[in-house]
């Protein structure tokens, strides 16, 4: 037999189709929604003329009109302006609140998987004691302890949701551990910690960001709701759950105040939920 | 020999491309009694998906386009349903026998239960046909073996379970799915015995799917060669070995390894088969075959006759490659 | 035979139940002893469970031995080894579907090797992947690719550029084309014969299949529950074969040409569980020739050139 004689393999044709998978139609408009929300958040309060947290006693409560499109609170300012702006409080306030604990619980998770023994112990239980208490009661401990605001509140939620993650990527270390691309990684004489982190943990991220973009709904529901209970973020900066709580005295004449806020949360909610959905389907694709 | 099984024009259908896609067919398949018909190609032939179509338990998203299926049924042909084909006429021996099996039962009363079903007898009377169809697959020591659970057996005693299931159905036609692939070759071989026997003894009807072309040849009476969905040669299996006439049967046999032989050339097939979407209207194989010409790629070849008893279907049958 | 890689009374023990003070053993390797020449071929055959995956295993560094011991030129090769001795041991593993990692294109995992075991200068890198492409025969823009959208017998091919990234000295295949097709079994075995005859590798080819390890093995070791029962050159074990089990499994063997009645003996029962504790020859209980003394003692590997673990092998042993 000549090596000559052997031929070269052509690729298929077949799984060349496209490198690159199209998007599926959930995950376009959920990133549609996230886009538009940025958009919002960014460049919407530029074009109002006015101040979010200046209040003009004299004009509160003003129906919409020309002027105050979404009509002005209860304590005169233009309702629409702090509605974008409270874009701003709570997006990032929700995003910082869920990759902190993202990059802390899938650290501590992929070690507790991939290493097991003592590693896995420790985690493991600390994950339990986490668990163990009511998370509203824990947060609010937490935030009453700290004092309210955002940077307090991405500790407290730190905190606990790392448990989470700890958990996804451990189940998912676990698993991957003994497929068989690490033990052939193993043969190549490749050292564990970065068998791990270049073999292992690309393959559990999918899961990982899938979750995290539900945990980003569920921060800003909680945000909103620490807010609502006005342990969150502090008056007069907008915030969602805050203008619902001070909404509510008005909800027969101005439901407005009230609903919009929610209708925001909501919709966000949707979009982060088709993101984390489409996400899902893309990969199994 | 009278026949069995006839299946004319049988089609398998993508359920919903735009335009029609058939990963496998038309085929027409004979089975006579107490004949063993092969059936051999490589994965994604087509070969399971038409033991499936025959059952009409397609995986989701493929549908039996077109075809008719007639059985003969106390000397007359008829075409019945698959429903009441399933575990009464045809029976089916899977690749992973434990998936027949259900888990809470144990073997003697799945067994049983069948028997039952089939011939309404006492629960007493069942147990010992139960028993009695466990020896005639030859499962050693039977009254013990009765009261198993399916988990505590070996692969090669579950494939005889399975079996012994379809003789308790009073099947007359076996659809066997690569059947052995999951055994070691010393049980293979046993239950390559076992189905010839029962073959012999009970006039079945077998329709034997594998890869193998080596133990389709141990095997089969007759067989047919699929590729890419189609049948492209078939006929007695002794006429088949000794002078192959497609170039695809050819190459393959060219590629197989032979535990007769230590040396000499193994020859690989070049490329890879094309993907049902990708079919052309000429022969499937040109794109991999050294006897291609233009007219191969402009019109499919069909079956034919030729002076040996076997069916080809190519332009150049029989020339030397 | 003379002794470059050795292995010697190996054994290896599962524990795979029981309790801590009186754990089940699932005896994987019962003392396996052979040689295995510099540059040549060897085979390992047996069906499941008889440990032919647990001895790959060893060999490559992923399973530790519960005794005995494997070395090269002298040099014992555990568990831990230093990535010197690693890179001399790899290993191809039997579905190329599991063994390479999906989420990393062919290039990036070639080059993390090169770069870790400083086989090339950095610059070189790239240089070197193409390289490897062309070894195995593949096109170098397969580099991009991700093991998803490749087929299975281009999967293997990369699975062998992995292992000769590393320029290995001994290649370990464990089933390499049990899950390929036979036309593409075809091109990845003279793929492998064509590489080891020109990097002048040793390669350990674990298999099931008879027919493919006549064909491309030197000397052929048949295992049959943790036990090597007849060990040689593979056209002596494979045209002769003395040991009853070795007998049955040509007999089984699926052939174009069917062979005469009698030739070859089949076997009755199935094998038994990896956990029973059998006295005396394992082999007994499906043996047509077993006698009493087989069921007291267990017979040694016994022989000059072709070896035999049997008290009754047939035509004697070749001492």
């Amino acid at each position: 037999m000549t090596r000559a004689a052997e031929h070269s393999h052509a690729l298929a044709p077949a799984p060349r189709r496209k490198q690159r998978r199209p998007l599926t139609p959930k995950l376009k408009a959920g990133l549609c929604i996230l886009g538009i929300y940025v958009l919002m958040g960014v460049f919407g309060p530029m074009l109002l003329p006015f101040d979010p947290d200046k209040s003009d006693i004299l004009s509160r409560l003003q129906a919409p009109s020309a002027q105050h499109w979404l009509g002005t609170d209860q304590l005169g300012r233009d309702f629409l302006i702090r509605l974008l702006f409270a874009i701003r409080i709570d997006l990032p306030v929700a995003f910082a609140a869920s990759f902190v604990p993202m990059i802390i619980g899938t650290a501590l998770g992929a070690i507790a998987g991939y290493y097991g023994r003592l590693t896995d112990t420790i985690v493991s239980r600390a994950a339990d004691l986490v668990q163990a208490f009511p998370v509203y009661v824990f947060l609010l401990v937490l935030v009453f302890a700290m004092g309210s605001g955002a940077t307090s509140f991405i500790i407290a939620a730190s905190a606990i949701a790392w448990v989470g993650y700890a958990r996804l990527t451990r189940g998912e270390v676990l698993r991957l551990r003994e497929m068989e691309f690490v033990a052939a990684a193993r043969v190549t004489g490749l050292p564990e910690s970065r068998i791990l982190l270049t073999h292992v943990l690309p393959n559990a991220l999918p899961q990982t960001v899938i979750y995290f973009m539900s945990d980003v709904v569920m921060m800003v529901l909680v945000l909103s709701s620490l807010s609502f209970l006005g342990v969150g973020i502090q008056p007069p900066t907008a915030e969602w759950g805050r203008m619902i709580a001070e909404g509510q005295p008005f909800l027969r004449s101005h439901w407005w105040l009230a609903a919009a806020p929610g209708l925001m949360v909501m919709v966000f909610g949707i979009g982060l939920s088709m993101i984390g959905d489409g996400l899902d389907e893309w990969y199994q694709k | 020999m009278s026949g069995l099984l006839d299946i004319t024009n049988l089609r398998i259908d993508l359920g919903q491309a735009r335009t029609p896609v058939s990963p496998v067919g038309p085929l027409d398949l004979t089975l006579d009694v107490g004949e063993c018909l092969g059936i051999v190609g490589e994965s994604g032939s087509g070969k399971s998906l038409t033991l499936k179509a025959i059952l009409d338990v397609l995986p989701e998203g493929l549908v039996r386009g077109a075809g008719t299926l007639r059985v003969m049924e106390q000397g007359k042909w008829v075409e019945p349903a698959a429903k009441d084909l399933r575990g009464r006429k045809i029976g089916l021996i899977s690749q992973e026998p434990g998936a027949a099996l259900d888990p809470l039962m144990r073997v003697g009363d799945l067994i049983g239960e069948i028997v039952r079903l089939h011939s309404g007898c006492s629960r007493a009377e069942s147990k010992t046909r139960a028993i009695d169809l466990l020896r005639q697959v030859g499962v050693p020591d039977p009254e013990k073996r009765a009261t198993f659970w399916p988990h505590e057996l070996s692969g090669g005693l579950k494939q005889r379970i399975v079996i012994s299931m379809a003789l308790a159905c009073k099947s007359e036609i076996l659809l066997c799915d690569e059947p052995t692939t999951a055994l070691d070759v010393t049980i293979q071989a046993q239950i390559v015995d076992l189905l010839r026997d029962l073959q012999k003894q009970h006039g079945l009807g077998i329709i034997f799917v594998t890869h193998d072309l080596a133990l389709i040849r141990q095997i089969a009476d007759r067989i047919c060669i699929m590729y890419a969905g189609l049948i492209v040669e078939t006929g007695p299996s002794a006429e088949i070995f000794k002078a192959p006439q497609h170039p695809y049967t050819r190459a393959l046999l060219a590629a197989l390894p032979d535990i007769e032989a230590s040396s000499g050339n193994l020859q690989p097939i070049e490329g890879t088969p094309p993907n049902p979407t990708d079919f052309s209207v000429g022969c499937r194989f040109a794109a991999r075959c050294a006897l291609a010409t233009e007219a191969c790629r402009a019109a499919r070849p069909l079956l034919e006759k030729t002076e040996r008893g076997t069916m080809v279907a190519c332009f150049h049958a029989g020339v030397a490659p | 035979m003379n002794a470059w890689l050795k292995v010697e009374n190996l054994s290896v023990d599962f524990p795979v139940g029981g309790t801590r003070r009186a754990p089940v053993l699932l005896r994987a390797l019962r003392s396996v002893s052979l040689e295995v020449p510099k540059g040549t071929v060897f085979g390992v055959v047996g069906e499941s469970g008889c440990g032919k995956s647990t001895l790959a295993r060893v060999l490559s560094g992923l399973t530790a031995p519960t005794g005995g011991e494997v070395s090269l030129e002298g040099v014992p090769l555990g568990m831990h080894r230093s990535s010197i001795q690693r890179r001399r041991v790899q290993m191809v593993f039997q579905d190329p579907g599991s063994s390479l990692n999906p989420a990393m294109t062919v290039r990036t995992m070639l080059s993390q090797l090169l770069r870790f075991h400083q086989i090339v200068p950095k610059d070189r890198i790239e240089d070197r992947c193409r390289e490897l492409m062309t070894q195995v025969n593949m096109p170098t823009d397969a580099l991009d690719r991700k093991p998803g959208n490749l087929s299975g017998g281009q999967r293997q091919r990369i699975a062998i550029a992995r292992a000769l990234a590393l320029e290995p000295e001994i290649l370990i295949a464990d089933e390499p084309t049990a899950a390929l097709d036979v036309s593409v079994q075809a091109s990845v075995l003279n793929l492998l014969q064509g590489l080891i005859r020109d990097l002048g590798m040793t390669m350990i080819f674990i298999s099931h299949d008879m027919a493919v390890v006549r064909r491309i093995c030197d000397h052929v070791a048949v295992m049959y529950l943790g036990r090597i029962v007849e060990i040689g050159k593979t056209e002596h074990v494979f045209t002769d074969p003395r040991h009853p089990y070795t007998n049955a499994l040509m007999a089984a063997v699926p052939r174009l040409n069917p062979v005469p009645a009698g030739e070859y003996q089949m076997l009755k029962a199935e094998q038994p569980s990896p956990l029973a504790n059998i006295s005396g020859c394992a082999f007994r209980g499906r043996c047509p020739k077993a006698g009493s003394i087989c069921a007291t003692q267990n017979p040694d590997l016994a022989g000059k050139n072709q070896l035999v673990a049997c008290h009754f092998p047939k035509g004697g042993t070749d001492a």
